[in-house]
């Protein structure tokens, strides 16, 4: 009897225990535990390109909403949610130092920005020292070249084009397609306007145009005032004009270049497919040429699309459900890091910074706003960008994405990587 | 270069010339009568061109009413300004003042920020695509409009200066401000209209501008930089100074883009102000105010 009520007294425990024992460590749910991922933002929020800026944290504000409305994403069996915090690096580099060392002092585990290539470039030190994985969205050629090699920024990234894959096309197109040949060149003095002139003047010169003059460089980003650069331009007998700004500047540019009656060709950087600058510039923008980067398929074209945009339409859809507007590029440069990030811990099964980022180099392919791609060694997002133009002020795709690699073959991957 | 150029060139200087001479004569006067730095009249410049830009898009007013209603927005907000930031802080000196400029134009430039958004706007020119054209020589309407608008407002504070009784009496206190308060000039009342003055210009040129450049809410920044450098350059609280500056710098800054190049063209008028601080510390025509 003494045994029996022993044996039972001795399973009550045990089964009281593990009960508790259950009870205490399982959630009631069942749910998987959460890991918050913080993602740092440096981008001009203030100044000449604080619209940009600011639309392309929406985009990753966005896409963080509706991720973590869903529950989040599964990594390894944990739930994981994105958080975002920002700073304003005002499109300068000092400025943009000290947005950097905000974020690495708040303990960011990637960093998305900057636009503005002058920002970037003196970001990129302080992040790779910082061992954080930083994607870009600016174009000057040097942020996947040599200035991430002195950086030794291994763990940075470019999420779009950079100035080689939007000028090699825009040029060529000139040259064969509208026989544009002599060139009058400006644009703002920073490292954009610089990368984008030279990568347009590089191919340019290859397929036997030329620049008629030294290209003309104004000093303030914001400037306004372009009549003196274009009427020096309508003097200069080029066949045509390559403009780099920023969208302000290039609505000055452009409605300037009508006043004064230029009877030439303009050619811009993909800030001409703006929605801003198309409702500002009108059908006056009509035949201005662009390369096209985003393309969220509500555009005519004059050719089929070899690529569906999936996630274009995704963000489109959900900017028009949840926001009702129309997604622009810019919201794709913070819609898209979140994307990539969120797709390289899925397949990593991870979200270690350094095992995502060995992900995203991996030459994995990507679904992404601009495209279904992957990444280069060297950070490069090995994507490309068709021609596009206006026609009675609406925007018009000309060219698909493969025309820069079409013969005469002006762009391959190894050009990306110099 | 031709002559059709060089006259493109000179009418291009003008119209830069112009923009300048407002913002730089409202300047010059809160500096003649007060000795305040007021840079907030950037941020007054943006605000016209806002106040324009919806009263012509969401209130259907004319253009031509459009301008008077930025003037008066503007002149108001800083002759506020004046009285409730301005005032209280000149008995603590200069620096302070300064620094309150600055902060005020910055906190309007969020201000617009947040309420207007980053978006660039243009008013649509009620002369549409006119232009008046010289052989190549190309001259809008806008443009003559603004040229013509401006000269008016700078002949009208000058006459106003020179021959009213609150206009000399602005002059007398920035002359001789203990001499102007002994004769009974209530100094504090004169300031607050020398501010209004001045904030309506800024206002103006925002909103003349408004129509020929898309604008965003930092538009009036480099502005306002280019003016304080003018207002140096032509002797600070000089009204003529003022007007000479802006014609000297605009067309310097023209004719640098267009013989030597563009990049140099938006530090000429800090350098002329380098060079006139060396040669002429009071400025071009500092001594008929200053």
């Amino acid at each position: 009897m003494g045994t029996r009520r022993f044996a039972l007294v001795w399973c009550s425990v045990v089964l009281t225990a593990v009960l508790l024992f259950a009870g205490g460590r399982l959630p009631a749910t069942g749910a998987p535990a959460v890991e918050t991922v913080t993602v740092g933002f440096a981008l001009p929020l203030s100044g000449a390109a604080a619209r940009e800026g600011q639309e392309s944290l929406e985009g990753a504000q966005l896409a963080v909403r509706l991720l973590n409305e869903a529950g989040g994403f599964r990594v390894g069996g944990r739930v994981v949610r994105f958080e975002i915090v920002s700073e304003d690096d005002r499109c300068a580099p000092a400025p943009a130092t000290e947005a950097a060392n905000r974020l690495v002092a708040r303990q960011v585990q990637f960093v998305g920005g900057s636009f503005c290539s002058s920002a970037a470039l003196a970001q990129q030190p302080i992040f790779a020292q910082a061992r954080i994985p930083q994607v870009i969205y600016a174009y000057a050629t040097d942020l996947t070249g040599a200035a991430r090699q002195r950086a030794g920024a291994v763990l940075s990234v470019r999420l779009g084009p950079q100035a080689a894959i939007e000028m090699a096309p825009l040029a060529k197109y000139a040259v064969t397609v509208n026989n544009h040949r002599r060139f009058f060149a400006m644009a703002q003095n920073t490292d954009f306007g610089r990368s984008m002139v030279g990568e347009f003047r590089s191919v340019l010169e290859r397929l036997g145009g030329r620049f008629v003059a030294e290209p003309e460089f104004y000093t303030f980003p914001g400037t306004t005032d372009f009549r003196t650069i274009l009427t020096k331009a309508r003097g200069s007998g080029a066949d045509a004009l390559v403009a780099i700004g920023l969208v302000g500047e290039m609505i000055g540019v452009s409605l300037q270049f009508r006043e004064l009656g230029l009877a030439m060709g303009l050619y811009g950087s993909d800030l001409l497919e703006d929605p801003a600058y198309q409702d500002a510039v009108g059908a006056r923008a009509d035949g201005f040429l662009y390369p096209w980067v985003y393309d969220d398929g509500v555009d005519p074209r004059r050719f089929t699309r070899s690529e569906p945009e999936r996630m274009a339409r995704e963000m489109s859809l959900a900017f028009l459900n949840t926001l009702r507007k129309r997604a622009t590029r810019n919201h794709g440069w913070g819609w898209g890091t979140i994307h990539l990030l969120k797709q390289a811990m899925e397949r990593e099964g991870s979200t270690d910074p350094e095992r995502v980022m060995r992900r995203v180099l991996s030459g994995a392919r990507f679904e992404l706003p601009f495209g279904t791609y992957g990444f280069l060694p060297c950070g490069q997002a090995d994507m490309r960008v068709g021609i596009g133009t206006y026609a009675e002020g609406r925007r018009t795709l000309l060219v698909d994405r493969d025309f820069a690699g079409r013969p005469p073959a002006v762009l391959s991957a190894t050009d990306l990587c110099r | 270069m031709d002559l059709t150029t060089i006259l493109q060139f000179t009418v291009n200087g003008l119209f830069i010339s112009a923009a300048y001479a407002l913002v730089a004569l409202g300047l010059t006067l809160i500096f003649g009568v007060l000795h305040i730095a007021d840079f907030a009249q950037g941020a007054l410049y943006m605000l016209g061109a806002y106040v324009s830009f919806y009263a012509t898009q969401a209130l259907g007013v004319s253009y031509f009413v459009s301008v008077p209603m930025a003037m008066g927005l503007t002149g108001a907000l800083a002759t506020l300004n004046g009285a409730l930031v301005y005032r209280p802080l000149q008995r603590h000196g200069g620096a302070l003042t300064f620094v309150a400029a600055l902060g005020i134009l910055l906190i309007l430039q969020n201000v617009a920020l947040w309420l207007f958004g980053g978006d660039f706007r243009l008013i649509a020119s009620p002369f549409g695509e006119g232009r008046i054209t010289v052989g190549e020589v190309v001259l809008t309407h806008h443009q003559a409009f603004v040229l013509v608008v401006t000269a008016l407002l700078l002949g009208g504070v000058w006459m106003g200066l020179r021959y009213t009784k609150p206009g000399k009496a602005l002059r007398a206190l920035a002359q001789q401000p203990e001499a102007a308060r002994l004769v009974g000039i209530d100094s504090a009342r004169l300031g607050l209209a020398a501010f209004a003055l001045a904030g309506a210009l800024a206002g103006a040129a925002g909103a003349l501008m408004s129509a020929m450049r898309a604008f965003d809410p930092h538009i009036g920044a480099v502005v306002i930089l280019k003016s304080f450098a003018i207002v140096i350059f032509g002797g600070m609280g000089s009204v003529p100074g003022a007007i000479v500056g802006a014609l000297v710098v605009g067309m310097a800054e023209t004719l640098t883009a267009a013989y030597l190049a563009a990049e140099f063209a938006d530090l000429v008028g800090f350098a002329l102000m380098i060079v006139i601080l060396f040669a002429r510390p009071q400025g071009l025509l500092g001594r008929v105010w200053a």
